[in-house]
């Protein structure tokens, strides 16, 4: 076949089992690995580790609880519209317990309304958790945990329907959006909802700062998540995280220094595999 | 001032209704500047060895068509008046390759590509990044049949292209609006191999996706209508693109202005 | 101008007035091409899972090809509706568990090699404006996204302040080109209705 390619052999595996390149991944993964099995280990057994401090906006999700308490209308939560594999989605399940847990205490009706099939499940198991733990499981109601429509567009459009109808006093979402961001968060603003959303989607997070009364940046949402859980494993992951962003922030340094004086020296990009 | 912040929504619709009428019954024909960009992106196709094979995946629905239905036909043209192979399919995104099988079969027949040797489609496969890890150590086993339901291992093409890999494919061009999209393709397809990433991307994704254009790993993009409009002109097939750029022209600098007018409203309402 | 005899671009058209009818304010239009869609979604989402997920596994995947080991695949699957049977609703969590280990194991696998790339990406050499303001941009930004770090001190706070700036401007051009995005997509719509619709050729 004249047409093809036949530049280079496969690769040979580094150490058998490696992809070329690998390697450095590996070890990044790893290293992360034990700095949070550390943090965790120490944040269950009660010992010091870093502590996250308050993130700005925070405190507003039990303001936005307590508004609709105070007004008799539900809570609207929405965990975005990706799957249970993305990680903005597992920073929403974090947040759904604490907002649950505030509504089963309040006797304030929550309602979350989902795009996709396998989050629905999770929070509907979430929640039935947060009201027993609250020793509320009566108040309960499955019929309010939603799986509205895997499309998106449809979605949006029930979610701007159910806005409309059962006019809730507070909106919070957390989690993964794509377009639908700018539509949900300017109906909620319309409706004078306390609106707090939180994205790691860039694309969207000028929608959520312009239309939100507090907003989340990126990041800030794993954070908060574990800020609110406590949750030791959560909680030790954000503090690990941090130190691995002071490794980079020091790899950066070190990289732009030898960029000035030695732009020839490929030293550091060697070390981190060849990238 | 104060009253700048609170304009009707509805008169801002009203204007912009009236102004994309407007443009489109009386186009002004606004010059467009190619960027260097457009020309980056527009080298890296061109300048693929002879008979290469390209894939081509069309990751997109209805919804991203305006921007990226003009972007995929120049790509074809460009691609097709370079002579490489074309291997055309995405993972999860059904609608686009039933939006790319009806502009692919009227270019193929207009430079007499051969289906199943020159060109081939291998519709929509279900399993975004779990599928393209399949298709990298078996394509024919990943996609089983083609567009058209027929056994897809009987096309001397794919015998051609047992796996997608660097041996096998020259670049991967993806036409990119969401999940699964680009980064999963550079994720698991051409990270770290010669295989090229070139995207064509939706306007809202450029300033995420422009950091992997500078860090080398999308080898070209074409950015947003703006982008389509200046690779077609590269790609000598002036379209949709080009054609709209005069109404994206007049309607950013209404955006801008109303935009203007609110802050003013704000800052001396503060005041 | 030539309008249209094509009872698929005339339900293009209405469906799309219907729903810009939005835009004054609520009314039935809206809702009721609001239902419309939905309803159409479900279906639409009920027949592609059908044909696109189901079909091919078990004709093609496990038919054709042979790969039985796919049927472990589909009975773990099958195992998440035990979430409608009160007392072993517990069974339900396995196949998520597995969904997000895979999630978690994906992550982890694939995505270091694409930021390392980034990371090397920003050895930029300190000699010019440009270079400088990425670099600076850089660590600020980093800086404001350190959660454990105390925001009350001043140097920190200082460098996280500039971050915080380099965020919005970076916000503010996600919003501008977000914006012309959404414009793009009425453009398409209204040359819909202009040129299929209406019939105008220009």
């Amino acid at each position: 076949m004249m047409w093809l390619l036949a530049q280079e052999q496969a690769p040979v595996p580094t150490l058998g089992i490696f992809s070329a390149g690998s390697v450095i991944d590996f070890a990044i993964v790893l290293g992360l690995g034990v700095i949070i099995w550390v943090m965790v280990a120490r944040a269950r057994t009660g010992r010091k580790i870093p502590e996250i401090k308050k993130i700005a906006g925070l405190e507003a999700v039990d303001e936005a609880i307590g508004r609709a308490t105070e007004m008799g209308r539900p809570v609207v939560f929405i965990p975005g519209i990706l799957s249970v594999d993305n990680p903005q989605t597992l920073a929403a399940f974090g947040m759904v317990s604490h907002i649950a847990r505030q509504c089963a205490r309040y006797d304030t009706r929550f309602l979350a309304l989902n795009c996709d099939p396998l989050p629905y499940a999770v929070i509907e198991e979430i929640t039935r958790q947060a009201y027993l733990e609250e020793g509320r499981p009566d108040a309960f109601n499955p019929d309010d945990i939603r799986f509205l429509s895997a499309e998106q567009f449809a979605f949006t459009g029930a979610v701007i329907g159910i806005f409309e109808r059962e006019r809730p006093a507070a909106n919070i979402m957390i989690g993964a959006f794509y377009a639908e961001a700018m539509m949900l968060a300017e109906t909620g603003s319309f409706q004078g909802m306390i609106q707090i959303g939180g994205t790691a989607m860039t694309a969207q997070l000028p929608f959520f700062v312009a239309a939100c009364d507090y907003s989340l940046i990126g990041e800030e949402i794993y954070a908060a998540s574990a800020y609110l859980s406590k949750e030791p494993v959560m909680y030790g992951t954000v503090v690990a995280q941090d130190w691995l962003k002071i490794v980079l922030a020091l790899i950066i340094v070190v990289g732009a220094v030898l960029a000035t004086v030695s732009p020839d020296s490929t030293v550091l990009r060697d070390i981190l595999g060849g990238y | 001032m104060e009253r700048l912040m609170k304009i009707d929504r509805r008169l801002l619709y009203l204007i912009s209704v009236a102004l994309v009428a407007v443009t489109i019954f009386m186009p002004l024909g606004l010059p467009v500047k190619v960027s260097p960009l457009a020309v980056q992106t527009y080298d890296a196709i061109q300048n693929l060895p002879d008979n290469s094979v390209v894939l081509i995946a069309p990751m997109y629905d209805p919804g991203a068509a305006g921007e990226l239905n003009p972007m995929l036909k120049a790509m074809l043209y460009q691609c097709m008046e370079r002579g490489y192979k074309i291997i055309l399919g995405n993972t999860n995104w059904t609608l686009g390759v039933a939006i790319a099988h009806d502009m692919i079969t009227p270019i193929a027949a207009e430079f007499n590509y051969v289906y199943g040797t020159d060109y081939i489609e291998f519709g929509s496969k279900p399993g975004g990044s779990v599928w393209m890890q399949s298709a990298q150590t078996d394509l024919a086993g990943a996609a089983i049949v083609d567009f058209n339901n027929d056994p897809i291992g009987q096309f001397p093409l794919i015998q051609a292209v047992p796996r997608l890999t660097q041996e096998y494919i020259a670049a991967v061009l993806v036409l990119d609006c969401g999940t699964p999209g680009a980064v999963e393709w550079l994720q698991i397809i051409t990270q770290g191999t010669s295989i090229k990433l070139i995207v064509g991307e939706i306007q809202m994704s450029v300033p995420d996706s422009m950091t992997y254009v500078q860090s080398g790993q999308y080898n070209g993009m074409i950015a947003g209508s703006r982008g389509g409009a200046e690779y077609e002109q590269l790609v000598g097939r002036p379209g949709a693109a080009l054609k709209s750029q005069d109404t994206m022209s007049v309607i950013a600098l209404m955006v801008a202005l109303f935009i203007v007018l609110g802050n003013i409203g704000y800052v001396t309402r503060k005041r | 101008m030539h309008i249209t005899s094509d009872p698929g671009i005339w339900c293009q058209a209405i469906c799309t007035l219907a729903v810009y009818t939005y835009l004054y304010k609520d009314n039935p239009i809206f809702r009721i091409a609001e239902n419309v869609f939905l309803g159409l979604a479900t279906t639409y989402w009920f027949v592609y899972s059908f044909f696109n997920y189901i079909k091919p596994a078990i004709v093609e995947w496990i038919g054709t090809n042979g790969q039985y080991h796919y049927v472990l695949a589909i009975i773990l699957g099958l195992l998440i509706f035990f979430r409608y049977v009160p007392s072993l609703s517990w069974i339900a969590r396995y196949p998520m568990s597995f969904w997000v280990g895979y999630g978690t194991g994906y992550t982890l696998a694939f995505t270091p090699a694409v930021w390392l790339n980034q990371i090397t990406a920003s050895f930029v050499a300190l000699n010019s404006l440009q270079n400088i303001l990425i670099f600076v941009g850089i660590l600020c930004t980093l800086v404001y996204f350190f959660f454990t770090l105390a925001k009350e001190n001043p140097v920190v706070g200082g460098i996280a302040e500039v971050g915080k700036w380099y965020i919005m401007i970076a916000l503010g051009s996600a919003f501008g080109n977000t914006v012309l995005y959404r414009w793009n997509l009425f453009l398409g719509r209204a040359n819909m209705l202009i040129t299929q619709w209406l019939g105008y050729t220009g």
